[in-house]
C-alpha cells in the first residue's frame, strides 16, 4: 500500500511543528515552510515510529519535501 | 522514612549571553528562546574546579537548612566531570574543602542527566543499609570544561550549575516513592567525552529522550497504580525546550510540566534538583513525577510525595 501526501501532512500536523500546515505544499521545501533541524528530527521520527523506516542521516537530503517523504517510504516498503 | 528535606544550589555568575552565541553561529533569537530554552549559560570560573562549584553548593545547603557538619553521615557525588581525571574521588575533596568530619562516608557515582534520580535512591540505600540519618547527593557536572565553543551542537545548550540535596530519616519533605530506571549502552557513542571534548549526536539523542521518557512515565504511573493527572508536577530533565515541550505534548502534559532553564541551559544531573528545590515548599504540588535522561543512554523516572507534617 502506497503512502500518501495527506498522510504525511497528518503525521507532520500530530507532531506539532512550526511548519503551518494551511500553506504545505506537497512539493515545497519542509525548511522554507518554517522547519528548522529539531523540526526534522521530530518529523523523522514520526516517520520511524509510524512507518518503521529508519532515516540515516545520510539520506536526510532526500526526504525534505512531503512527495520526497513519501517516495522515501514508498521504496523503502517496497524493497 | 528517609527522603528529601531541602535542597540548595549554586550557579554561576559569570557565563555566556546565549543570543549573542546564536548571532555568532547564524541562528535566530527564536531559535534561543523556543528551541534551545537558555538564554544564558552560567561557567564556573577557570580557576575552579568541580569541587568547588560542588562544595559552594553544600555550603549553601548547610546554610540553609542550618545544618551541623558534625551531622552529615554520608556524600555523594554525582559527576562525569570529576576534579583531575576523579583520582581521588571528588566527593573526598569536597569533605576537605567543606570541613566535614572524617566520619563521614563519601563516595562518587558516574552518571549524566539521569545521575539525580539514580542518585536519590543511591543515598537512601545507603543511608537505610548502614542506619544513617543525614545524607547529602551533590549534583556537579560542569560540561564547560569539555565542551568545544566551536561547535553550535552543544556550545549553545550547556550551563554550570551544582546542586546539594539533603536526605534525613526524619522530618523529610519529600518521601521517595516508586521509580525504575533503564539503560542502552548501544547510544554510548551518541554523547561522548572524546579525547577531553565533548561530542554529541543530537538526533539519537532526541530520539531515544523522546521514545524512552514517553515509554518510561506511563509504565512508571502503571507501577504506582496512579493515573496521570494524579501528578501535580513533572520535572523532566531540561535537555532543550524543545525537547522537554515535545515529550510533554506526545504525553499531553503540557500544563504540568516546568520548563525552566531559561537563566542555567542545561545542567546535566543539576536541571531537576535546580527546579526541585524552586518547588520544594510549594504546597500545591503534592505528588511530583521526577524524569532523568541522557548520556549512557541511561533513563531513571520517580514520583516524590510530600509528606504532611
Amino acid at each position: 500500500m502506497k503512502v500518501k501526501a495527506s498522510e504525511i501532512i497528518k503525521l507532520i500536523e500530530d507532531a506539532q511543528t512550526m511548519i503551518d500546515i494551511q500553506k504545505l505544499d506537497p512539493d515545497a521545501n519542509l525548511r522554507d515552510v518554517g522547519a528548522d533541524s529539531l523540526d526534522m528530527m521530530n518529523i523523522l521520527l514520526a516517520i520511524q515510529e509510524q512507518y518503521g523506516i529508519e532515516v540515516p542521516d545520510e539520506d536526510i537530503d532526500k526526504v525534505q519535501t512531503i512527495n520526497e517523504i513519501c517516495k522515501y517510504i514508498n521504496t523503502s516498503t517496497d524493497e | 522514612m528517609i527522603g528529601i528535606k531541602e535542597i540548595a544550589s549554586f550557579v554561576p555568575l559569570s557565563g555566556h549571553d546565549n543570543f549573542k552565541l546564536a548571532q555568532h553561529f547564524g541562528k535566530t533569537e527564536e531559535f534561543v528562546k523556543k528551541r534551545i530554552g537558555g538564554h544564558f549559560l552560567p561557567v564556573m570560573d577557570q580557576e575552579l574546579d568541580t569541587s568547588d562549584i560542588g562544595t559552594k553548593a553544600l555550603l549553601n545547603l548547610i546554610s540553609k537548612a542550618n545544618l551541623k557538619r558534625e551531622d552529615i553521615d554520608c556524600l555523594v557525588v554525582c559527576t562525569q566531570n570529576p576534579d583531575g581525571n576523579g583520582l581521588p574521588h571528588t566527593s573526598a575533596i569536597i569533605q576537605k574543602k567543606a570541613e566535614l568530619p572524617k566520619t563521614v562516608a563519601a563516595f562518587d557515582i558516574s552518571l549524566g542527566c539521569s545521575g539525580f534520580v539514580y542518585g536519590l535512591n543511591i543515598v537512601k540505600g545507603f543511608m537505610h543499609a548502614s542506619d544513617l540519618k543525614t545524607g547529602i547527593l551533590i549534583t556537579a557536572d560542569p560540561y564547560s570544561k569539555i565542551v568545544n565553543s566551536k561547535d553550535p551542537n552543544t556550545a549553545m545548550l550547556f550551563g554550570d550549575a551544582a546542586t546539594a540535596t539533603l536526605l534525613t530519616s526524619n522530618n523529610s519533605q519529600l518521601s521517595l516513592g516508586p521509580s525504575i530506571y533503564g539503560t542502552d549502552g548501544t547510544g554510548g557513542n551518541a554523547l561522548i567525552n572524546k579525547d577531553g571534548q565533548l561530542y554529541m549526536n543530537g538526533r539519537a539523542v532526541f530520539n531515544f529522550a523522546v521514545q524512552k521518557v514517553c515509554e518510561h512515565i506511563p509504565l512508571l504511573l502503571r507501577k504506582a497504580g496512579l493515573l496521570m493527572n494524579a501528578i501535580d508536577c513533572y520535572i523532566l530533565h531540561q535537555g532543550s525546550r524543545y525537547l522537554v515541550e515535545t515529550i510533554a505534548k506526545r504525553l499531553g502534559i503540557k500544563e504540568k510540566v516546568i520548563c525552566a532553564m531559561e537563566k542555567t541551559g542545561n545542567t546535566i544531573s543539576s536541571s531537576i534538583p535546580l527546579i526541585l528545590e524552586q518547588e520544594i515548599n510549594n504546597h500545591r504540588n503534592k505528588t511530583i513525577l521526577i524524569s532523568g535522561f541522557g548520556v549512557g543512554f541511561s533513563i531513571g523516572s520517580m514520583i516524590l510525595f510530600r509528606n504532611n507534617h
